[in-house]
């Protein structure tokens, strides 16, 4: 029977919401396409056994077993360079035909070189789709423009996926997961964290908010109190920062740099090829433009086909009336 | 220091040579990280492995400020999956020397955000990706700043290493004329120690066909999906 490895990854002890979405999913695939789904488990101590600990949270996500990695090198946040290791070893002991993740910057930093150490062909930031009783991975390339669709078939080249999370995980059934350990040697890395986790300031854990030519310098300004209402930071299209309207360390896109943050709330942006190239394939877009035929519409999770300006000062004063805004 | 700086020019769309002028935005933090590094005797060197089209994002290195650019020459790299356009990276990488590696935590076509990881895994070197701030600390170590969704990690590391940057210092100097040329590295000097690739041979690629998004119907809809973000 093949095997599919779901990574679980633990914030303060505990399996993240991305981790138990991709172990539904890897569910799904395991029940339809006959095969054992794993959680993979990487932990400095062994987990205590009862109804709220995590072996029972990930059997009620859907795990048929659990690889426990127990090593005291192992304490979270994990990185390939201290965590890699062990993960291939596990891979070694229990051999994928599938490896999922929860699409995060730990699985980007653990994935591609576990891919490339199993000889395993990589997607990242992918949806698994049902089609004809088959699943496909896809995910969007080339600034968004295009899909590439590659069949998920569970054959002799493993795969390795990063999963976006499309929703809130589920309780699929009570039966306990059987535990499996796994001994890994973990050898001092180069790399030590010297700090952290730390949590990031508002402006850069928040939302990016976006200007872009629709706008002009008094609306730009309101662009900068909606940001800070939201807890974010703003950015610029090209066309924005060359009329003077922002800084061009502002500038995003093939020009400029990148916004990395979750979501991204786009105002009087065209959405030109040269600015989608900034936008992170995680970031969800939210877009407000008047033309309707914008190219962002084609980028964006959500859209409002309306005047940024007018919109601007709906926000300022709506967001402002609510008692948890602006900080 | 010898640190060296992968870069490539955006390709227009898949199996095209064609390409986008300018640098993805991880390979030009990436590029700006290198040369806000460099001190007195140190080398920058920009390195690409992939057709001529390859040559402006070198060029633009070299205007940038980086001292030397190199365009491995192997028809192979075309539409190479990522074991083997790491093979061959590491191969390049090998012959010049390094002590740092630089690369964008993703291009801005494929996306797959793999090549960097996957040459530190060819050349047995650790490396850290989504990183936001390289500084240099004492005793020749490396201090670098690892973003994450909420959180950030402050690590020490001590090269040879392979650092994969999501933002750096703005590129300041990249419209200075370069009288230094992109030099050719042909891999028949090369010993590659694997070369059979990797892709999914099934794989079928789409347009997307018009706006995508879910649409709101009022600037209430908008505020209430906002509300939801903070």
């Amino acid at each position: 029977m093949a095997n599919i490895l779901t990574y679980i990854e633990l914030d303060q002890n505990e399996a993240t919401s991305a981790s138990l979405w991709a172990l539904n999913r890897g569910r799904d695939v395991a029940s339809d396409l006959g095969a054992t789904l794993y959680a993979v488990l990487p932990c400095a101590t062994t987990p205590t056994y009862d109804d709220e600990d995590i072996i029972a949270v990930l059997s009620r996500h859907g795990a048929d077993k659990v690889i426990l990695i127990s090593h005291h090198g192992l304490a979270p946040p994990a990185l390939f360079a201290t965590h890699g290791e062990a993960l291939v070893a596990a891979c070694h002991q229990f051999p994928p035909q599938l490896v999922i993740f929860p699409a995060s910057t730990e699985a980007h930093d653990l994935a591609p070189r576990l891919a490339i150490s199993l000889r395993a062909h990589y997607t990242p930031n992918a949806t698994f789709e049902k089609e004809d009783q088959r699943y496909l991975v896809v995910r969007r390339i080339f600034r968004r423009r295009l899909v590439i669709r590659e069949p998920l078939t569970l054959s002799e080249h493993p795969m390795v996926v990063t999963l976006h999370r499309g929703g809130d995980p589920e309780h699929l059934g009570d039966d306990e997961a059987e535990v499996v350990m796994v001994h890994a040697s973990v050898k001092t890395s180069q790399v030590r964290i010297e700090q952290g986790p730390v949590d990031l300031p508002d402006a850069e854990g928040g939302p990016t908010v976006g200007g872009g030519g629709g706008l002009n310098s008094a609306t730009f300004e309101q662009l900068e109190l909606v940001a800070r209402a939201l807890g974010g930071s703003i950015v610029a299209s090209t066309t924005a920062c060359s009329a003077g309207l922002a800084r061009s360390a502002r500038r995003v896109g093939l020009d400029g740099s990148v916004v990395e943050s979750p979501r991204y709330l786009a105002l009087g942006i065209s959405g030109s090829e040269r600015h989608v190239a900034g936008l992170a394939p995680h970031t969800e877009v939210v877009a407000v433009n008047t033309d309707p035929s914008a190219p962002i519409f084609a980028s964006a999770q959500h859209g409002l086909v309306a005047d940024a300006e007018g919109v601007l000062r709906e926000l300022l004063k709506r967001l402002n009336e609510d008692p948890g805004a602006a900080g | 220091m010898k640190i060296i700086v992968l870069v490539r020019s955006p390709r227009a769309a898949p199996e095209s040579d064609e390409t986008l002028p300018g640098l993805s935005p991880g390979d030009r933090a990436a590029l700006a990280t290198g040369l806000a590094l460099r001190e007195e005797g140190d080398e920058v060197i920009a390195m690409a492995a992939g057709p001529p089209a390859d040559d402006q994002a070198l060029q633009l290195a070299l205007r940038a400020g980086a001292g030397q650019a190199l365009r491995i020459i192997d028809p192979a790299v075309r539409e190479a999956d990522l074991r083997t356009l790491a093979t061959v990276l590491a191969g390049g990488l090998r012959k010049t020397g390094f002590d740092l590696i630089l690369a964008g935590q993703r291009s801005a076509d494929w996306a797959s955000g793999g090549t960097g990881p996957a040459v530190a895994h060819m050349l047995r070197i650790p490396h850290v990706t989504s990183v936001t701030r390289v500084e240099r600390a004492a005793d020749g170590e490396l201090q670098l700043t690892q973003r994450r969704e909420r959180t950030s990690l402050h690590l020490v590391l001590r090269p040879p290493v392979l650092i994969a940057v999501t933002h750096g210092p703005q590129l300041t100097a990249e419209k200075t004329p370069s009288d230094t040329s992109v030099e050719g590295l042909s891999l028949a000097e090369m010993t590659l120690p694997f070369r059979r690739p990797l892709l999914c041979t099934d794989r079928e690629i789409r347009p997307i066909a018009g706006p995508t998004a879910k649409m709101l119907e009022t600037v209430e809809g908008l505020v209430d999906l906002l509300r939801q973000w903070r």
